[in-house]
């Protein structure tokens, strides 16, 4: 296995998503702000839902697979295996709370 | 311009291969054409008519993302550094929320045709006109870019030369391209939007299986993927670029570089990707589009366009003599899938990757001409011209000029490939061609967008005097763009390819902040200037100085410091010429055109306040009656069922879902009749949908 700098393994993930997260989150709280984005209705929650696991699902995709180009396929995997636990449950629970409210 | 040393390949192929490629074009061309007879006026020609699904509309939205030039500059970079090609199409999500609850209802609800328009409605006429200067540019450059691309494709597949009445003419890669341009030409010029949609979308699904074939033959080429995977070097497989090295590929540059100015300017000034989500039935479907897209065909995309260039890499390894690693690498993706495809099977791919390059040039010509038609020729035959003519011949007009428009373009775009074929690779010329272009426009879009101070001046200057900062950034990169350069060294020859996104981002946001902030104190200074008799005259000498000072700047007159101090001035001038020029009322302006009021733009599209209580669709047979075209109309307990009240507005659309909404109309509800189960539409009305009479109709309110 080639030994590989910070720089190049994790230094760059590190910037995609502090720069990238900050950029997300902005974008996120700018439309809230401006009450374009209103958590107040319906399809907009869903699309709340969608923003988020979007950004994990990068987050994660990204995360593994330096993980797996590293030698370290084992814990990219189970990373895999506990996000789609966790994307299934977190769904439930949400069109649970949005089916219980309508 | 290749490389010293770099081996490039001709009349790859056999004639197998150029039967499959031209029998593949050949449908591809009677598939689009039979669309295009559902063009009948300019809005279907540029928008498709707003009426289409958004699984349409993702699909289609891959073969103008997948088509443009990917699959060649993404092979190459796959074959020079790995799988952090892939980087570039994994990381538009961070803006989504901007665009989805910002930008794309805006230009939905406030009805502009094109991004200028916007400007003239946000801001001025005058700003208009400089974005519509800036666009095109951006346009034109990315045609050219589609070109060099499909030339750099298509060459190796040529003789270095043929016969022709006794002569041997070279096959160069100019002429490769113009033979191209022509054949591209004619197909859009007798399509339009529908046309390119339905192309895409049958691209798209092709796009996506030739690339996946082709990765599955080479993984199998090298002895299935567990070989494949243990033969890349580590940082082969690392998904992300070293973070600043080399000056040719590293992930700060390309962040900035793609990710902000890349992603932005693809999502909100790519005038052909904003086509795209106008012709979505509605913005909630625009919204799915692009969120579909993203999240899960981008990822598919990354390796259907980049694997070509790994298996290279790993073919290369094992070895040399199959794949040389000295092969040119905007070559690569042609050569790998020669060796790993049998005959047939590779005129397959070829024609998918020619076709889909084809698809984006066309979308973006098509782009063009509508922004040429709506922001050049409107105007002008506006001003000029003072018999009004009907809407019918209005249309026939403009659809002729559309398409004389789309010629002219295909022109520009041609003269575009020679500075862009200066550059080792496509990346390397599509990089240096966002990072220069893009800024201005996207900071004056974004600005304009979510802040309701930002004013005429402040997006004027910025188009002026962060241009001038921008070109100033290219001729002294050492001095100026160097502090951004998150340690990338300067490569002389072309200097900070990518970073220089940030630099000419950071200087455009700067001056429009500046001037925004500034705004009392600019109109105070307006005042004083004008107080006395001669005030026209002051601000009409300050803009003739300030058009010179601009002159200077561009004919490079003196050192970095004196061209800054020059910059200085126009950046001080042309505020104070606007506020003094230009007519703006911020609450005028903004209304429904920032994200703040986006409810009220809402409300001035439908005419009326929104009704958003949530109904169900209603699946009626049509009537067609004498009425009123403007109107459609329900029983009173259809009505109930879709949540709906006279004066709202609804979607009425074939139920056959495959159809991606061809057949459908938008209108408003009309009084209620005693039919359940029947929709009363005119003759027109038919006509427009396109409806079959004996079939269900879908109706669902919109708001």
């Amino acid at each position: 296995m080639d030994s590989l700098p910070f720089s190049h393994v994790w230094l760059p993930y590190i910037y995609l998503y502090g720069m990238g997260g900050l950029l997300f989150f902005a974008g996120i709280f700018v439309t809230l702000r401006a009450k374009s984005f209103d958590l107040s209705r319906k399809s907009h929650q869903r699309w709340f839902f969608v923003l988020m696991f979007g950004f994990v699902w990068f987050l994660v995709m990204h995360g593994c697979w330096t993980l797996a180009a590293i030698g370290q396929t084992g814990l990219a995997l189970t990373i895999v295996l506990v996000f789609v636990i966790a994307v299934l449950v977190i769904g439930i629970i949400f069109k649970s709370i949005l089916t219980a409210r309508s | 311009m290749e490389e010293v040393g770099v081996q490039t390949f001709h009349s790859i192929g056999t004639t197998t291969d150029w039967i499959v490629m031209v029998v593949y074009f050949l449908i591809i061309m009677l598939f689009g054409s039979y669309f295009g007879r559902y063009t009948r006026s300019t809005s279907d020609f540029f928008f498709g008519g707003r009426r289409f699904s958004w699984w349409l509309i993702a699909m289609s939205i891959v073969a103008t993302g997948v088509g443009s030039h990917s699959f060649v500059k993404y092979s190459a970079k796959g074959f020079q550094h790995g799988m952090s090609s892939t980087m570039t199409y994994l990381n538009d999500w961070f803006f989504i929320a901007f665009f989805l609850f910002g930008w794309l209802p805006i230009i939905v609800y406030s009805k502009v045709r094109s991004i200028p328009e916007y400007f003239e409605k946000r801001f001025s006429p005058s700003a208009r006109f400089l974005a519509t200067i800036l666009l095109m540019l951006y346009m034109v450059g990315y045609i050219g870019i589609g070109f060099l691309t499909l030339g750099k494709a298509v060459l190796p597949l040529l003789p270095e030369s043929i016969g022709f009445f006794g002569s041997e003419i070279e096959l160069s890669l100019m002429l490769v391209i113009i033979i191209i341009a022509v054949i591209t030409g004619i197909y859009i010029t007798f399509g339009g939007q529908t046309a390119v949609i339905f192309t895409d979308l049958l691209q798209g699904f092709i796009l996506l299986f030739a690339g996946l074939l082709l990765f599955f033959l080479g993984v199998t080429f090298v002895g299935g993927f567990d070989v494949f995977w243990d033969l890349l070097p580590t940082s082969w497989k690392l998904p992300l670029a070293n973070y600043n090295t080399p000056t040719d590929f590293n992930f700060v540059g390309i962040f900035w570089q793609d990710a902000i100015a890349g992603s932005i300017g693809f999502l909100f000034m790519n005038q052909g990707l904003i086509m795209r989500f106008m012709a979505c039935k509605n913005v909630n479907e625009g919204r799915k589009a692009a969120a579909i897209n993203i999240l899960f065909l981008l990822p598919i995309s990354a390796i259907v366009v980049g694997n070509a260039g790994w298996v290279g890499k790993a073919a290369s390894v094992v070895d040399p003599s199959v794949v040389s690693p000295m092969t040119s690498p905007d070559q690569i993706f042609v050569v790998v899938a020669n060796i790993v495809a049998s005959p047939g099977v590779f005129g397959f791919i070829m024609a998918a990757l020619t076709a889909a390059l084809m698809s984006t040039v066309d979308t973006l010509i098509n782009a063009t001409a509508a922004i040429f038609v709506n922001d050049v020729y409107r105007p002008i035959r506006k001003f000029t011209m003072k018999i009004k003519s009907t809407l019918r011949e209005t249309n026939k007009r403009e659809l002729r000029v559309a398409r004389y428009a789309s010629i002219g373009i295909t022109i520009l775009g041609v003269l575009a490939v020679i500075p862009f074929n200066r550059f080792p690779t496509v990346y390397e010329a599509h990089g240096f061609f966002h990072s220069t272009l893009t800024p201005p426009l996207v900071v004056a879009i974004f600005l304009g967008v979510f802040w309701k101070r930002f004013t005429p001046a402040a997006v004027i200057t910025t188009f002026i005097g962060g241009v001038a900062l921008m070109i100033l950034g290219a001729r002294f990169p050492g001095i100026l763009i160097a502090p951004f350069d998150h340690g990338i060294f300067m490569n002389p020859e072309h200097p900070y390819t990518y970073i220089r996104a940030l630099y000419n981002t950071i200087v455009c946001i700067g001056v429009a902040v500046l001037v925004a902030l500034t705004t009392s104190a600019q109109k105070t200074l307006v005042t004083r200037l004008t107080g006395g008799e001669n005030g026209k005259m002051v601000m009409q000498l300050l803009t003739f100085v300030a058009g010179v000072v601009f002159l200077l700047v561009i004919l490079n007159i003196g050192s970095v410091n004196i061209s800054l101090i020059l910059t200085a001035v126009i950046i001080v001038l042309v505020p104070l010429v606007v506020n003094y020029f230009v007519d703006y009322d911020e609450e005028k302006h903004t209304l429904g055109l920032t994200a703040g009021t986006i409810n009220i733009a809402r409300r001035l599209f439908k005419g009326s306040d929104p009704n958003d209580s949530e109904g169900k669709m209603a699946m009626v047979k049509l009537k067609v009656v004498e009425g009123d075209d403007s109107t459609v109309r329900f029983s009173g307990k259809d009505m109930d069922t879709m949540a709906a009240k006279p004066g709202d507005l609804v979607y009425l659309c074939d139920k056959r879902n495959w159809l991606g909404g061809l057949k459908s109309i938008h209108s408003s509800y009309g009084e209620t009749h005693t039919e359940n189960g029947v929709v009363y539409i005119t003759e027109e009305q038919l006509k427009t949908g396109m409806f079959v009479e004996d079939r269900l109709l879908t109706a669902e309110k919109e708001m």
